[in-house]
């Protein structure tokens, strides 16, 4: 936390701009965003388990 | 008056100081790099307290025994302040500069701090890298990078450095007698830098020329325990200080901080609520992908600046020890500040059965 300091906003910022971003949305857009964002979390759990299960054993 | 000057100008620049507890694994090493980043043997000494294993065998082996002092356990910010008193380094020295055992120093660390200490400053911290190693160690270098490339210039730029880490501290000694070793909280680093800023004794400079690498935990286990301890810590030593109650830079930014961290934590929370009220799921996507976004830019930026591509590898798992590190936040906080547990912090080695032998390849990019 203090060690290396505040993120000066760098994760607020994404987080508060959402719900304004989110309300201007098509249904079109919506779907877009959902199917990326499903996409995107599958591949960091694949990309992840296979990580973890080649560097078993270390630190 | 021409004695006085004789004794100023036999005064040496800088001592440095290990306080080690059982280091036998990574004593030698430390004071190996110490010695070729530009620091003379006689100006390295080693406080053992009450070590049971080689460490006291290998500091006299590589220093010499009148550069060695054994203790009975005393902690480490008392042992720290025997040697003070031992050694004379207050008399003898300008600066001294306190460093963990399990550190070792880039090859020109010294020479690069000791041309840019300057007297009018108070204190002095410089770089720290994680040494090669597992997914932990990789996270904490996309840490180190953040923390230090970027926020840590800024701290330095306003004044307001919250914490000069263990292994790189360095005290200009005619302040010593003013700061308190022994505030008995589990980040004394941190609680000796805040003292810094609450007596005024002046600016705290970065110097990120000068380069050590640290030891990151070898486990999971080992960093839980770490970060607990770090903000349990931090949160000891904003009571214990009062931060908010005064009216210093110091007050301002960790009020910052700290707000920083509620907004986030509400915006996270608030996310979901109008997600259901607004029946528009889409901002749980909106909000993974602008996370992973800036994370993973952030990162390819660490890499890169690093050299260190394998760091991108182990990103997902980034998200673990992130979620990990709220939840000691949050749990800290409520430890500390609402049940007022730990206020005092027992005498001991927080490093202990910590310390591993580092590889042939930890230093190389």
């Amino acid at each position: 936390m203090f060690g290396t300091g505040s993120g000066f906003g760098r994760l607020i910022l994404p987080a508060a701009a959402v719900p304004i971003v989110a309300s201007t949305l098509s249904q079109n857009d919506i779907n877009l965003v959902n199917s990326l964002a499903i996409g995107m979390a599958t591949g960091m759990v694949v990309w992840g388990l296979i990580y973890a299960l080649m560097s078993r054993g270390g630190k | 008056m021409v004695g006085a000057r004789q004794f100023q100008f036999a005064k040496r620049k800088l001592a440095l100081i290990i306080p080690a507890h059982n280091e036998e694994l990574v004593l030698a090493d430390t004071i190996a790099s110490a010695i070729r980043a530009g620091q003379h043997p006689r100006d390295i000494y080693v406080v053992n307290d009450s070590s049971v294993d080689e460490t006291q065998a290998i500091a006299e082996r590589l220093l010499g025994p009148g550069n060695v002092l054994a203790v009975q356990r005393s902690g480490k910010a008392k042992a720290i302040l025997q040697a003070l008193g031992h050694f004379d380094i207050k008399t003898r020295y300008y600066w001294v500069h306190v460093a963990d055992a399990d550190g070792v120093f880039a090859s020109t660390y010294f020479t690069q701090l000791k041309s840019r200490l300057n007297l009018h400053d108070a204190a002095a911290t410089g770089h720290i890298q994680s040494l090669k190693g597992g997914w932990i160690s990789k996270y904490r270098l996309f840490e180190y990078t953040l923390g230090l490339e970027i926020l840590r210039r800024i701290q330095a730029f306003f004044r307001v450095i919250p914490v000069m880490p263990g292994p790189t501290s360095i005290y200009r000694t005619d302040i010593l007698d003013k700061l308190d070793f022994n505030a008995g909280t589990l980040t004394e680093d941190m609680d000796i830098t805040f003292q810094i800023h609450r007596l005024n004794l002046g600016r705290i400079a970065y110097i990120p020329q000068a380069r050590t690498f640290t030891q990151d935990p070898k486990d999971f286990h080992d960093y839980y325990n770490q970060i607990q301890r770090w903000y349990r810590g931090n949160f000891q030593v904003m009571t214990r200080h009062r931060i908010g109650r005064h009216r210093q830079r110091l007050d301002f930014y960790i009020c910052f901080v700290m707000l920083e961290q509620v907004i986030l934590l509400g915006a996270l929370s608030l996310v979901p609520i109008l997600a259901w009220w607004s029946q528009n799921y889409a901002m749980f996507g909106l909000l993974f992908i602008s996370d992973v976004s800036v994370f993973l830019a952030l990162t390819i930026w660490a890499a890169i600046l690093n050299r260190r591509p394998d760091v991108l590898g182990a990103f997902p798992l980034f998200y673990v020890l992130r979620a990990v590190n709220l939840y000691v936040f949050i749990k800290s906080w409520y430890e500390i500040v609402v049940r007022r547990q730990f206020q005092t912090a027992p005498i001991g080695w927080a490093t202990t059965g910590r310390r591993y032998r580092i590889a042939a390849d930890g230093l190389r990019k």
